[in-house]
């Protein structure tokens, strides 16, 4: 405890200095020389799946979409207002919640130890009145109401709710304009004490920056209040491990042609966190090896216009929870659905090439350099990783040591029989009058 | 020049920027043809940056000229086009890791050899594109043009501004217009394109780590350009006389009404001012600490995202929030009276300050980005002007409040665009 670690990652030129506070806060600290802007996030594992746990020894069921409620109120102050504090000092502030996580934190060129006092000193606050929470209430309704209209959005939003019943993954992150009327003070105070707690949250700090002053100015800033709260969280899982039961889902907005996603249940059932990495550039090296556009099934599908220019595919996991994602627009969603998983099925009876293993994983590793130029797109995904038990790094230190018999044992064993779904979302009219 | 930037003329219309910085692990490459923006060329524009994907003389085959990519170590290539002012910009651009994080030393000529492949042998069939690649891409492009109205705030926003400057070039949508497509074949298109070729002013970037001799020798040995009979293109219309705003509004069957008001600035961006009216954008409706947020937002909850931002090339400043169908005159209001307070004087030194600062850091970080840096200093080279990052920071900093106030002095409502909600129907 209290001490620096340095880890090196000598292929990609880079390095992380960690460091952890008597508390337990954990502060990551990545050096990049020569860049001008500097970024700061400070993050507690606290999201939209976090709904029912016991803390101090009481059970609580809170409304859906407080963990995104709170972390519209945290940016309020006493003396007015955070983004206005930054303002002065020619920062850009902001925060989001996601499945399972909050994060705060601001970019710069100038004044960073300023700004880093700023963002460590907020997020340890909380102050709420009735009248003030009411007020957020309208601005939420309204960001609600925004995803509503975004036909993407809805579409992935269903497809979790198809993939996950049980599982809170299914929530939406905000909640609805109904859930979060039953959001107070109370227990919007009671999550904070809960889940804002050194052991429960990460600095994440990346640029030029100097990291013994950096460490300083957080240890200093840090209150005998945020100290103390260290309660322990037991979070509720919902195990949601069987097949799917409904498969698809249909809906219509006033949009042109059909938008579809097609969901793959993948659950993470193993627990050491090379597992999790060797799973995860599984999937990365299976989904460009078939949907690529080096792929015949990718190219295949465009030219009969089964698929369109923004198809695509990701994957994503978290606690109890994982799905790959594939979709984007399709005149014929339902036929390109019923494809898909035929030729899914082929694909995993069969023994991979190793040429088509071998260019992917060269596309990955270059793939990777890219992502490294943006400190925006590592500190991003640096604070997710670590959210989930995972260091960011070890992703390309597993890559590199990936070999083809792993791949090849991997793809022979993984089924994906019972647990496909699709969401369509459908043209209702769409003409504008 | 800008420093730390070389130029070389290749020869006439033809240039070549370099920057040689340590600071990424990939190479950029970048080469930018400009067209004048029209309605009859917009559409052959687009469906050359979409048909370019498809593939060359040595790759035939889509499949196989991205598997080709995948082993250059996943280099990323794209072409699409960009609007700027009464521009239209076809841009083709390749990023791919640098020689000194990989095995592959050859990878910057390989690279390049392939981008002057896509670029100069695309796929033919005589003097045609492809039939089967062009239809395609024309069903597509089609299609991208019926899929405007998914994305309900970027529609409204493309529709003010086609109400906006009706008649003019500026109207045109870069993605082309449906009617126009539908008459294209793959034969007009290949003419299209040799055209371009020889017609266009090319400009061509490079940031990488690596010795400029070398990579401008590497360019001049594998692009075939021919010496470019290009005309310049005229600058935009951009001073508009005083008019009552006109109010525009269309239905749709959706959940949130989304409302674009556009604003006139008559400031030309070779304007003293027009640096003093980016900050009063940024006063105005910039980020989180602007007016319109502050007041719009937070104090009387009426919408959750609200911006402002500035049109360079036609001198123009939009503002757009996401809001409830019965709080449009309202919030209409509110924006209207928000704008004359500034105009009338109604911020202070501290937020002069405090736009001044954020717009500094984002001139400061544009050097972080491969992309930034490219974009930046094409819209510098697209505009004439060739002042320093530095000089343009002091030129910020210089600015004061009488300055914002004469800038915003002749800013007046032209255009409210608002997109309703179809409600039920009474027969």
């Amino acid at each position: 405890m209290n001490k620096t670690s340095k880890i090196d990652i000598p292929h990609l030129d880079e390095k992380v200095y960690k460091h952890t506070t008597e508390e337990g806060l954990e502060i990551h600290i990545m050096e990049k020389k020569g860049f001008s802007k500097k970024y700061a996030f400070f993050g507690t594992r606290y999201g939209s799946i976090d709904n029912s746990f016991v803390a101090d020894g009481k059970y609580h069921d809170m409304p859906h979409g407080i963990a995104h409620f709170l972390e519209h109120k945290v940016f309020e102050e006493e003396k007015g207002d955070v983004f206005e504090i930054f303002s002065k000092s020619g920062a850009k502030s902001n925060a989001y919640t996601s499945h399972d996580s909050t994060n705060y934190l601001f970019s710069c060129t100038d004044r960073f130890y300023k700004n880093l006092e700023t963002l460590i000193d907020f997020v340890q606050k909380l102050n709420i009145d009735k009248n003030s929470v009411d007020k957020e209430k309208g601005i939420i309704k309204q960001e609600i109401m925004m995803y509503e209209d975004n036909p993407e959005w809805r579409a992935y939003i269903n497809t979790l709710k198809l993939m996950y019943p049980e599982h809170p993954v299914h929530i939406d992150i905000a909640g609805t304009v109904e859930s979060i009327k039953e959001i107070d003070k109370e227990r919007l105070e009671t999550c904070y004490r809960t889940f804002y707690s050194p052991n429960n949250m990460i600095v994440f700090l990346i640029g030029d920056i100097d990291r013994f002053k950096a460490i300083d100015v957080i240890k200093k800033t840090i209150t005998q209040d945020f100290k103390k709260r260290n309660s322990k969280i037991e979070r509720i899982v919902h195990e949601d491990l069987g097949p799917v039961d409904k498969e698809i889902h249909r809906e219509s907005l006033s949009i042109a042609s059909p938008i579809f996603y097609m969901g793959i249940k993948c659950h993470q059932d193993f627990e050491a966190e090379s597992d999790i990495l060797k799973k995860e550039i599984f999937v990365d090296i299976f989904l460009n090896s078939m949907l690529g556009k080096g792929s015949n099934l990718y190219n295949d599908l465009y030219e009969k216009g089964m698929i369109g220019k923004n198809f695509g595919y990701d994957y994503n996991y978290g606690s109890a929870y994982g799905y790959i994602l594939i979709g984007g627009e399709s005149e014929k969603p339902e036929e390109t659905y019923d494809i898909l998983k035929a030729k899914f099925v082929e694909f995993l009876g069969k023994d991979p090439k190793r040429e088509d293993f071998d260019r992917i994983k060269k596309k990955l590793k270059g793939e990777s350099l890219i992502y490294l130029n943006s400190l925006d797109y590592i500190a991003n995904a640096y604070v997710s990783a670590h959210h989930k038990g995972i260091d960011f790094f070890n992703y390309f230190k597993e890559l590199e040591k990936f070999d083809y018999e792993t791949y090849a044992s991997m793809q022979k064993n993984y089924r994906i029989e019972g647990k496909t779904v699709l969401s369509v979302v459908y043209p209702n009219s769409g003409e504008v009058s | 020049m800008f420093k730390g930037i070389e130029v070389h003329e290749l020869s006439p219309n033809i240039n070549l920027y370099t920057l040689k910085t340590k600071q990424f692990k990939t190479d950029s490459v970048g080469i930018f043809f400009e067209r004048r923006l029209s309605n009859e060329e917009a559409s052959k524009n687009a469906m050359l940056a979409a048909v370019m994907k498809r593939g060359t003389q040595k790759f035939p085959m889509t499949r196989d000229l991205y598997r080709e990519l995948d082993n250059l170590y996943g280099a990323v290539y794209s072409s699409n086009i960009s609007k700027y002012g009464e521009r239209q910009i076809i841009k083709f651009q390749m990023q791919f890791p640098d020689c000194n994080y990989i095995e592959d030393k050859s990878i910057f000529e390989k690279s390049i050899s392939m981008l002057n492949e896509i670029v100069n042998h695309p796929f033919r069939e005589g003097n045609s594109f492809s039939q089967d690649y062009f239809e395609q891409e024309k069903k597509n492009q089609i299609l991208k043009l019926e899929n405007r109205i998914n994305n309900k705030m970027a529609y409204a926003f493309d529709r003010c501004i086609e109400e906006m400057y009706k008649g003019e070039p500026f109207s045109v949508n870069e993605d082309g217009d449906i009617r126009i497509l539908e008459e294209l074949d793959g034969k007009t298109l290949y003419d299209h394109y040799k055209n371009v070729l020889k017609t266009s002013k090319v400009d061509i970037f490079i940031i990488s780590r690596n010795d400029r001799n070398h990579y401008a020798g590497e360019i001049l040995r594998s692009f075939e350009f021919k010496n470019q009979k290009s005309k310049p293109i005229a600058r935009e219309k951009h001073i508009y006389p005083f008019v009552k705003p006109s109010f525009v509004t269309e239905k749709m069957d959706i959940a949130q009404g989304k409302l674009v008001m556009g604003f006139r600035t008559n400031i030309p961006y070779e304007d003293s001012l027009y640096r003093p009216l980016l900050v009063f954008n940024e006063i105005l409706g910039g980020g989180t600490y602007s007016k319109l947020f502050q007041n719009i937002r937070e104090k009387e909850s009426l919408c959750y995202g609200i911006f402002s931002t500035v049109e360079k090339f036609k001198s123009a400043l939009f503002v757009a929030s996401g809001i409830d169908f019965d709080k449009k005159d309202i919030v209409v209001d509110l924006i209207q009276e928000q704008v004359e307070k500034m105009k009338e004087g109604f911020f202070d030194e501290e937020d002069l300050e405090n736009a001044k600062k954020s717009i500094i850091s984002s001139i400061n970080s544009i050097k972080d980005s491969p992309n930034k840096i490219m974009n930046y200093y094409y819209s510098r080279i697209l505009t004439n002007s060739y002042i320093e990052a530095d000089e343009i920071i002091k030129q910020f900093e210089a600015i004061d409040k009488e300055m914002v106030l004469k800038a915003a002095g002749g800013i007046f409502l032209d255009t409210v665009y608002f997109l309703d909600e179809k409600g039920e129907l009474i027969e």
